[in-house]
């Protein structure tokens, strides 16, 4: 009979669970409705009026790059073609073991530069710095090392513009994504960070580093991470955006307000989501603190980036996502529900802890709880029936309205036929991929409450968009 | 089951929640489909359109053709942007005739509906067109419409304003440029560039003159209005920027009124400004050495190499380097003789960073 009792308590959990979390991501999805509303009303008047006054703040673009020899000479060229009035690259190499540094030597004839190199921000030892003789504006940073945290502070530490837009050494751009993502700084001084749509680029036509064409990737797996991409930038982000509560802007692509992040230390080298960790520092310092700032995310898609296409690597992925998202979170914790925490004290930081962070446990646990009851008989056919439609139903609503905001705003996707691909992988998605998304996130889980150690560099990237050269 | 009243309730619940999202999943999919649809058809009427009224845009560069197809109400948008675009694309006489293509297919009418159509994309096209079609009646709508709080619109009717008459209306766009924060700097200085420098130098000295009489002086508008002084660059603005400079301030104040400083007879200014207990006043004040300064300036500089900021000691090496008169052998020489660690150091990467340039 307590057993009984206490399968029907923790039924009725996992059901407000699963209503609690899709209303949250409904509400964000009528928010992000009206931000990309707002955003795409914006560029008419950028068309018809556009900023050309040169007073775009210069930016240092800060790569870091930890053995990339294969990638590393097509990116930095790419990014050298960025359309923007002023911006000096930083590529910071992370104590390579393979050749990143000499493929950066012979691509872009470097020679040592008597930098005056300032340590505002503690990073491991520094071997050398170099300048590029056929580009002014390229200085590359060889140091001991220290891991992706590290390598952008030093980046920071080299940085001469008020904005750092920091930038993973394989994410592939758009010529205007340094504008785009920009934008927001000249629209509001009170600016202190901004990041865009990461999309994934598999499949895509890449010439020169820079997207030529967009298209599906033919895999199956991420085909699945398109659609979960798609759900996690446009309202995931773009909803919070409104309230100024973004939690997190990509590592792959975002720019700050260079002196807003050394004022708050940097990137925290002992956290494996330093990117998440460092906004979420950002909205406590400038919360508690009671000065205004504001953190945007540009809902446009601005950078493309590889997604795994192997179970091992994805699995690698997710784990270490979850784990800095864990970090991140208990870091900050004074922000949640503290009386100055405003939007993300209150709603953000509360929502993720809940649904991101302990997510996964609630959500396995109430599958678990579903297939065990069912197999020894104490869930009877329909209960079991009901909850995966509820479970499944609710997957495909937010994938749909996923889908239809992507049409409604930039529909990046060109072709009919991969609006339908699309369609069939957004009900796909939720037989199988999200479930098995959920016991890799608790395996991170384990592994920030166990302590396991994980470091950056330990995924490798095929660099399959190459190919299309 | 014998838990069955509760599990009864709660497995109807999963259900029919379950169902309700599964069709909502299925509209929602339906209607992403439904908007392909319509945007491919929209994409078909657009390009049909604009294969219409390219060549004519095109053909005005000579002549204004003689027929000219109807132009139905629900394409005005779609005419006016690209009738924008192609008005922005030339000069002169082609411009007039494109003008005068407007009003003879009744563009000129349909900007003002949808003026006031609520529709905000079709307003800011609207304002785009009327600021060229030079439409003096609908210029009190534009008036109206530059209060508004929404900073889009409100600054697409101050373009307007400009556009039809600036000399009569810049007061008015910089005293709203000073006030409105929701209105970007840069987008306010894009508008100014169109205009007359030395109208917005004049208009700009106004509205700073009228702030230095009050009392209580507004920091941030005079901020703003100095960093629109930068567009202008003018003689007319050198005796506000200057009474600014000669009376205490705040720190962001000075240093913005030191980044307005162009004229080589306000370089004294600056070189007071040098020992400002703020790092980013001294910087400013060597950068307007760098563009006001002279040879005199050297041994100030070079004590500034010393400074305890890394910024005020870089700025003030690439100040020192692009000085008239300094040459590599000299800069060679400062680094020898430093007996700085600092001062060295800066100099020997400004001397590099020359090296690349």
């Amino acid at each position: 009979m307590i057993l009984e009792q206490a399968i029907v308590v923790a039924q009725w959990v996992f059901f407000a669970y699963l209503v609690g979390l899709n209303t949250g991501f409904l509400l964000l999805n009528v928010s992000a409705f009206f931000a990309v509303r707002r955003y795409l009303t914006d560029r008419v008047l950028e068309d018809l009026l556009p900023i050309v006054s040169g007073m775009e703040p210069p930016v240092s673009v800060i790569v870091p790059a930890y053995n990339e020899e294969n990638t590393i000479a097509t990116s930095v060229r790419s990014m050298l073609q960025l359309e923007y009035p002023e911006f000096e690259i930083v590529v910071v190499n992370d104590g390579s073991r393979d050749g990143t540094l000499e493929a950066l030597r012979r691509e872009f004839a470097l020679i040592p530069f008597p930098e005056a190199y300032r340590r505002r921000l503690p990073v491991r030892p520094v071997r050398g710095i170099y300048r590029s003789l056929r580009h002014a504006n390229l200085r590359v940073i060889d140091k001991e090392n220290g891991g992706k945290a590290d390598a952008l502070n030093a980046g920071i530490n080299a940085a001469r513009y008020p904005l750092v837009c920091a930038v993973d050494a394989d994410s592939i751009l758009e010529r205007r994504s340094l504008r785009r993502v920009v934008a927001p700084f000249l629209h509001d001084p009170r600016m202190i960070a901004t990041g865009g749509t990461v999309r994934v680029a598999n499949g895509c036509v890449v010439r020169g580093g820079f997207l030529e064409e967009v298209a599906l990737p033919r895999r199956l797996l991420p085909l699945f991470q398109v659609v979960e991409y798609l759900r996690a930038f446009l309202f995931g982000r773009a909803g919070w955006s409104p309230l100024n509560a973004v939690l997190i802007v990509s590592g792959a692509f975002g720019v700050f307000r260079r002196e807003a992040v050394v004022a708050a230390g940097g990137y925290r080298t002992d956290t494996v989501g330093e990117d998440m960790e460092l906004v979420v520092r950002l909205h406590r310092l400038h919360r508690l603190a009671g000065r205004p700032y504001r953190i945007a995310f540009v809902p446009e898609p601005i950078c493309w980036t590889e997604a795994p296409e192997s179970l091992r690597v994805l699995r690698a992925q997710r784990a270490r996502w979850q784990r800095g998202l864990a970090e991140s979170l208990t870091m900050n914790l004074a922000l949640a529900l503290h009386p100055s925490g405003g939007a993300p004290g209150w709603l953000a930081i509360p929502f993720a802890v809940l649904f991101e962070w302990l997510g996964p446990l609630v959500e396995v646990c109430g599958y678990g709880l579903l297939v065990a009851g069912f197999a020894v008989g104490l869930i009877s056919v329909e209960a079991f029936a009901g909850f995966m439609i509820l479970a499944v139903g609710l997957g495909v609503a937010l994938s749909a309205s996923a889908l239809l905001l992507e049409e409604m705003s930039f529909h990046v996707y060109k072709r009919p036929r991969e609006l339908a691909v699309l369609a069939i992988f957004a009900v796909l998605e939720n037989l199988g991929y999200r479930q098995l998304l959920t016991l890799w996130r608790l395996e991170g889980l384990a592994h920030w409450a166990f302590g396991v150690r994980v470091r950056w560099g330990e995924m490798r990237r095929t660099a399959s968009w190459q190919k299309a050269f | 089951m014998g838990f069955a009243t509760a599990s009864d309730a709660l497995i109807a619940a999963a259900f029919w929640t379950g169902s309700a999202a599964l069709a909502l999943a299925a509209l929602l999919i339906a209607g992403a489909l439904f908007l392909r649809l319509r945007l491919a058809a929209r994409r078909e009427h657009e390009q049909r359109f604009s294969a219409r009224w390219l060549p004519i845009f095109a053909a005005c560069t000579e002549a204004i053709p003689d027929r000219l197809p109807a132009l139905a109400p629900q394409d005005g948008a779609l005419f006016l942007s690209l009738w924008v675009r192609a008005l922005e694309s030339v000069q002169g006489a082609t411009r007039g005739r494109l003008v005068e293509l407007a009003a003879r297919t009744g563009a000129d009418r349909l900007a003002v509906t949808l003026l006031a159509s609520g529709d905000e994309r079709k307003e800011l096209i609207a304002l785009a067109a009327l600021g060229y079609l030079r439409l003096r009646s609908a210029e009190p709508l534009a008036a109206a419409l530059i209060d508004l709080p929404f900073p889009l619109v409100s600054l697409a009717a101050g373009q307007m304003l400009l556009r039809l008459d600036a000399s009569r209306h810049l007061p008015q766009v910089i005293e709203r440029a000073a006030e409105r924060e929701d209105w970007p700097v840069a987008r306010i200085a894009a508008m100014l560039r169109e205009c007359d420098r030395d109208a917005v130098a004049e208009a700009l000295a106004q509205a700073l003159a009228a702030r230095l009489e009050r009392a209580s002086q507004a920091e941030s508008e005079i901020v703003r209005l100095l960093q629109l002084a930068r567009v202008a660059n003018s003689a007319l603005l050198r005796p506000a920027v200057c009474r600014l400079l000669e009376r205490p301030a705040p720190a962001p104040v000075v240093a913005a009124a030191l980044a307005a400083l162009w004229h080589p007879e306000d370089a004294e200014h600056a070189r007071r400004a040098l020992g400002h207990p703020e790092w980013f006043v001294r910087v400013a004040a060597v950068r307007a050495l760098d563009r006001v300064g002279g040879p005199e300036d050297r041994e100030r500089l070079v004590a500034l190499l010393s400074d305890s900021s890394w910024w005020v000691r870089y700025r003030t090496a690439q100040t020192l380097a692009r000085l008239p008169g300094i040459t590599r052998q000299a800069l060679e020489k400062m680094l020898s003789e430093s007996s700085d660690r600092f001062a060295a150091d800066i100099l020997a990467q400004v001397l590099s960073e020359r090296d690349a340039r």
